[in-house]
């Protein structure tokens, strides 16, 4: 799936470090906080004036929230207290279709992001959430001309009623653990696109989403519906400012691929070291469908994601990729998870982890292969780079094969920069530093040949950034 | 010292899940509904000695034993009552301790044959003490036909600085059966410890390994052979847990899954006393009948950038093509091709033990492979 | 002999930390590079009076050597005189401990410097066991390499000289490579003698004035021992200092050490030209023992 030139986008993610600097000021129309009970869920929909049975759904998953328990594989979120957060949190801004039209405050994150920029220039189509909303949506009109549907998705329960009960919480279904029915219950923003049969998108969509607030909770729901023969690219970057008190992030991204259509979910996560980061990502894939997930993790205090394909239909394939880099005394639990149903399901899932100055990475997948899912054929590879001694890496692979004719293959690698590497490097004339980022990136180098250029050349700026300072100045 | 009051009840059969999607990978329930008063005493199916020359030990389903070890009352320094509800129940239906003491620069060498009940559960927990500089070896048989017992063992073994311990279970049984045993090695400084398994079927056999080593320049090795007929299932756990610097932990299992359920879980754990260690874990799953099903879960935990190397390696699959042609074009059929890889991979585990002995465990399990192998 | 051409300057020349920095005059003078100041020192690498352990084992005592531009000296020694501990010491590797002495490259004291800066000052090391480094790939760090010695970049890995791939390339076949080279994992699966080829090429690409060639030769056929040959002949007109650590002589046919030195005991006990070779060839090692108790007396 070709697309064209998205540097200046990707550069947006990276410049998204510079906005985090500052804490936006802008006025709030709605603050919902406290407890998570029946009278929020209810106060959160009425706000939103959300027909009946969004109402009821958000309160059925409320009652799985109540009564699943906590998932006990986690660890590293003892700070958060779900009660105390603030659930809902619209700014005082109208959805804007022109970005002259959002608020000052508001429009200075946006800019500093250098959104507009990369709007004019590479974007299909993008939205920026702030907080619980979407404020500014701009869809290009080749979409409109080819019928792509993107609005928020509180816009599409409402104009598009069928389509999103069709798949809304079908992909990922709340009651799979406590997070995922919390977000069903609170969900807020978050984009709905629906691509038509044979459509391709020859330029990337892209949604920022942005938290301003401490103590903010952000549930964003992304539902990407890519009909039969068609294309689509995604890009995610989500940043917030630092602040003293943590903020939970706990969003969800269901994709539906039907047959024999392309669709390709990048995210770069990016969020301020104080972010508690809960994502669910899941796509199905129908017959012939193709799904890719490219996952950077990079910034958050704590993050949990895995990036999830269900191959539902006959030679379906997905390709997940992840990218974690735990700098600094930082926890990513992450990991691949693929469920195999359709014969002849193809899938490849490459994990590579970076943990340095005590950081943690924990890669958690699951390959799943289905009685009479034939032929399946599943590699994964989970490779660790340790950098120092106070850091560390753990892998807990789970391969579940109950197909006969299936061949999956694992396998794990945890390496170490030696001191001999290093000065070797060194004698080059390579600070310590230099050597050590040229090494991390030579470590993602298979991943990295893998993603689009300028993904790739956002991940090297980004290694670059993080442990080019390492060591003595060159 | 055990706690008698502990409310059994309350204890999970696991302290932590397995996985997102499966509660468990053990068959707990199996096991907690077959346990009761052992009935009986079930029909071996290997009745071999296995070690030649070695000293004898015969355990019986009513916790009561024969043979040269020594008689404590019951007591277990590596496991604990809280650490699930079945290791719970066992511990506390012990009726004595068997200590068998290897002195300083001894050499032992030990065949225990465990034989199991008919029905109910049957209990008995070892303690080996092995001293400094010396050398113990070990084998545990255990096997029944047309047995719905449940056979347990508990073992814990404590081996001195430059001592050896090699540990053999062998554990043979048909659908019914639902042997448990755990095994808890605890390694000193250059120390070597190996334990290698032959577990064939069992409707669930469950065999737990774990190994930890401090001390330096220690090895610790596990090589095991599974197999599973359709209806039966074997659960093996394989744990490491590599404290020591300079140290060599190996983990190698080899399942042949011939339509029955095949589940491993090997963790290697590498900490930071785990300097310039070398640490690798790796298997590989052959499904040769249909229906099989197969859950392997290598895991690995490396804290710091102190050992050497750290990695493991799955692979779940029919036999590989290339391995049926190359012997096809040396002119063996398909039966007689898997015939030698599970002839090499036995090997390779039983080997330092009795030739014919070896003989009758392969002839049974050659027996068992039914004979329209379709890979 | 070493000390005959030394001269202790008053002035201080502000060469790196400078106050009443020694500075070392033979036969060229220059400005000092750094301050432009008519300071003058001469163009050699200095090792002076080094002694240095590996794992709190001595193995060097006392070493002194001197190597002008444009020469080769040649080190020669049985295992474990300290040959690698010394070019590893003059690099920088961070397991030789130096206690004593110093290292002087054109007049500054690098002995305390880490060893990206020992390299950036004209020393480089052709490691006599290169290690492997997957995922670097030799153009990666050739193109680093060459932007720390342009000095300003803003990108370590851009391409900022277009004829920088050629020159790879060229030094690569000169080397008895061919350009695939360019875009392999360093080392990773290479031959020794690969791996010395490879040396090789990258001392063509960097063009460091002082080369230490730990053991350039072993592992090579005789194409490649004509390759290193030539290339410490090509070296030597161009003015770098060569020290060329060896174990056979078979390498001089190749190419005409200028003097030749013995390390033994951690220590320079001979230093000659040719005829010094010939005697170790014929004899071994055995006749220094005498020389080297003879020096520890005198």
């Amino acid at each position: 799936m070709k697309v064209e030139g998205k540097a200046e986008l990707l550069d947006t993610i990276s410049s998204s470090s510079e906005a985090a600097a500052f804490s936006p000021r802008y006025e709030k129309a709605i603050e919902i906080r406290g407890k998570v009970d029946r009278s929020l869920v209810e106060e959160i929909s009425r706000e939103k004036r959300e027909p009946e049975w969004m109402l009821r759904l958000r309160l059925k998953a409320l009652e799985s929230y109540n009564k699943l328990p906590a998932p006990n594989w986690l660890s590293g979120i003892d700070e958060l207290d779900l009660d105390e957060l603030i659930h809902y949190l619209k700014p005082d801004a109208a959805l804007a279709r022109s970005w002259d039209d959002i608020p000052e405050g508001i429009r200075r994150v946006y800019e500093s992001l250098k959104l507009p920029e990369a709007e004019k220039r590479v974007l299909a189509g993008i939205s920026f959430q702030f907080e619980s909303e979407t404020v500014y949506l701009g869809v290009k009109r080749m979409l409109e001309e080819k019928k792509v549907i993107m609005v928020p998705m509180e816009e599409a329960v409402i104009r598009y009623p069928d389509m999103v009960k069709q798949y809304f919480s079908k992909v990922f279904p709340y009651a799979e653990h406590k997070f995922a029915a919390l977000h069903t219950a609170l969900w807020s923003g978050g984009v709905f696109v629906y691509v038509p049969k044979g459509v391709r998108i020859p330029q990337p969509i892209e949604a920022f989403f942005f938290m301003a607030s401490a103590l903010e909770g952000q549930f964003e729901h992304t539902l990407l519906i890519a009909d039969e023969g068609s294309e689509l690219q995604f890009i995610e970057g989500c940043s917030a400012p630092m602040y003293k008190r943590y903020s939970f992030h706990d969003g969800m991204v269901e994709i539906y691929a039907h047959k024999g259509s392309k669709v390709k979910f990048v995210t770069l996560q990016n969020w301020s070291g104080n972010v508690i980061n809960f994502n669910n990502k899941r796509a199905v894939a129908e017959g012939g469908a193709y799904v890719e997930w490219l996952e950077g993790s990079v910034g958050s205090k704590v993050t949990y994601v895995y990036p999830s394909t269900i191959l539902k239909g006959n030679d379906s394939s997905t390709s997940i990729y992840t990218i974690t880099i735990s700098n600094g005394k930082k926890l990513k639990d992450t990991g691949a998870k693929v469920i195999a149903i359709g014969k002849n399901a193809r899938a490849k899932l490459v994990s590579k982890s970076i943990s340095a100055n005590g950081g943690k990475n924990v890669y958690r997948g699951l390959v799943r292969i289905n009685k009479g899912a034939m032929n399946a054929v599943v590699a994964s590879s989970c490779d660790s780079l340790i950098l120092d001694g106070s850091s560390s890496s753990y892998t807990y692979p789970h391969n579940q094969v109950e197909e006969d004719t299936a061949s999956i293959t694992h396998e794990a690698r945890t390496g170490r920069i030696s001191e001999e590497q290093l000065f070797y490097m060194r004698s080059r004339g390579l600070s310590e530093g230099e050597a050590k980022s040229l090494m991390v990136l030579g470590f993602m180098e298979d991943v990295l040949i893998d993603v689009p250029f300028e993904m790739a050349s956002v991940l090297n700026s980004v290694v670059q950034l993080e442990f080019s300072k390492l060591g003595g100045m060159g | 010292m055990l706690e008698r009051s502990a409310d059994i009840k309350d204890v999970p059969y696991q302290r932590v899940r397995d996985s997102p999607t499966l509660k468990f990978y053990s068959s707990w329930e199996k096991y907690e509904s077959g346990m009761g008063e052992p009935v009986g005493i079930a029909n071996p199916i290997i009745n071999e000695r296995m070690l030649r020359g070695a000293e004898l030990v015969e355990l019986r389903p009513d916790g009561s034993y024969r043979g040269s070890l020594e008689e404590e009352s019951p007591s277990a320094d590596l496991f604990s009552v809280t650490e699930g509800r079945i290791l719970a129940k066992h511990l506390m239906s012990l009726k004595s301790s068997l200590k068998l003491k290897v002195n300083d620069g001894e050499n032992r060498r030990v065949e225990i044959i465990y034989l199991a009940p008919e029905a109910g559960s049957s209990h008995h927990h070892i303690r080996i003490d092995v001293g400094r500089g010396s050398s113990a070896e070990i084998a545990l048989i255990s096997s029944a036909r047309s047995s719905a017992g449940v056979p347990i063992t508990t073992m814990e073994a404590f081996v001195g600085e430059g001592s050896k311990l090699r540990i053999w279970r062998v554990s043979v049984f048909e659908r019914e059966g639902l042997p448990i045993s755990w095994l808890r090695v605890s390694g000193r400084g250059a120390s070597e410890v190996e334990v290698r398994n032959v577990l064939l079927g069992g409707g669930a056999s469950f065999a737990s390994d774990e190994i930890s080593l401090i001390g330096s320049k220690s090895a610790a090795k596990m090589n095991s052979f599974l197999m599973a007929m359709e209806g039966e299932k074997v659960d093996h756990l394989t744990n490491i847990s590599n404290n020591s610097p300079g140290s060599n932990a190996s983990i190698f299992v080899n399942g042949f899954n011939f339509g029955g359920v095949l589940v491993h879980r090997g963790k290697l754990k590498v900490t930071r006393e785990a300097i310039e260690s070398e640490n690798k874990l790796s298997s590989i799953f052959y499904r040769i009948g249909s229906g099989s099903k197969t859950y392997s879960v290598p895991s690995l935990e490396v804290e710091g950038d102190f050992a050497v190397s750290a990695s493991h390696e799955t692979s779940v699959s029919p036999l590989p093509e290339i391995v049926l042609f190359y012997m096809k074009s040396r002119g063996l059929n398909e039966r007689e091709s898997l015939e030698v890889m599970v002839r090499s991979s036995l090997s390779k585990v039983l080997e330092g033990m009795d030739g014919d002995a070896i003989e009758k465990v392969i002839s049974e399990i050659l027996l068992r492979a039914p004979s329209g192998i379709s890979p | 002999m070493f000390a005959l051409f030394r001269i202790y300057n008053s002035r201080s020349c502000y060469l790196g930390r400078g106050e009443g920095q020694r500075q070392y005059i033979r036969d060229q003078y220059f400005p000092c590079r750094r301050c432009n100041l008519p300071g003058v020192y001469a163009l050699t690498l200095q090792i002076e009076d080094l002694y240095a352990e590996i794992g709190g084992k001595a193995v060097l005592r006392g070493v002194n050597i001197e190597l002008k531009r444009g020469e080769v000296l040649a080190l020669m020694g049985p295992n474990g005189s300290g040959k690698t501990t010394l070019a590893n010491a003059v690099a920088g590797s961070p397991s030789v401990i130096v206690k004593r002495g110093k290292i002087v490259v054109d007049g500054e004291d690098i002995t305390g410097l880490p060893p990206e800066e020992r390299s950036l000052r004209g020393i480089l090391l052709l490691f006599q066991q290169p290690p492997e480094i997957p995922g670097v790939k030799l153009s990666t760090l050739m193109i680093a390499a060459y932007n720390k010695r342009r000095g300003s970049y803003t990108d370590l890995l851009k391409v900022t000289d277009p004829s920088l791939f050629s020159k790879m390339r060229s030094s690569l076949y000169a080397a008895g490579l061919n350009e695939d080279f360019l875009f392999r994992d360093l080392n990773v699966g290479f031959s020794g003698g690969e791996r010395k080829r490879l040396e090789l090429a990258q001392a063509m690409i960097l063009g460091s004035k002082y080369l230490l060639m730990d053991e350039p030769d072993s592992g090579l056929d005789v194409e490649g021992l004509k390759a290193v040959g030539s290339f410490i002949e090509d070296a030597r007109k161009e003015g770098r200092g060569i020290l060329l650590i060896t174990h056979y002589t078979r390498l001089f046919s190749a190419v005409r050490p200028d003097r030749i030195a013995i390390l033994f005991g951690g220590k320079v006990v001979v230093e000659g030209g040719l005829e010094v070779a010939e005697r170790v060839e014929k004899e071994g090692y055995s006749w220094l023992e005498g020389l080297e108790a003879k020096r520890v007396e005198g």
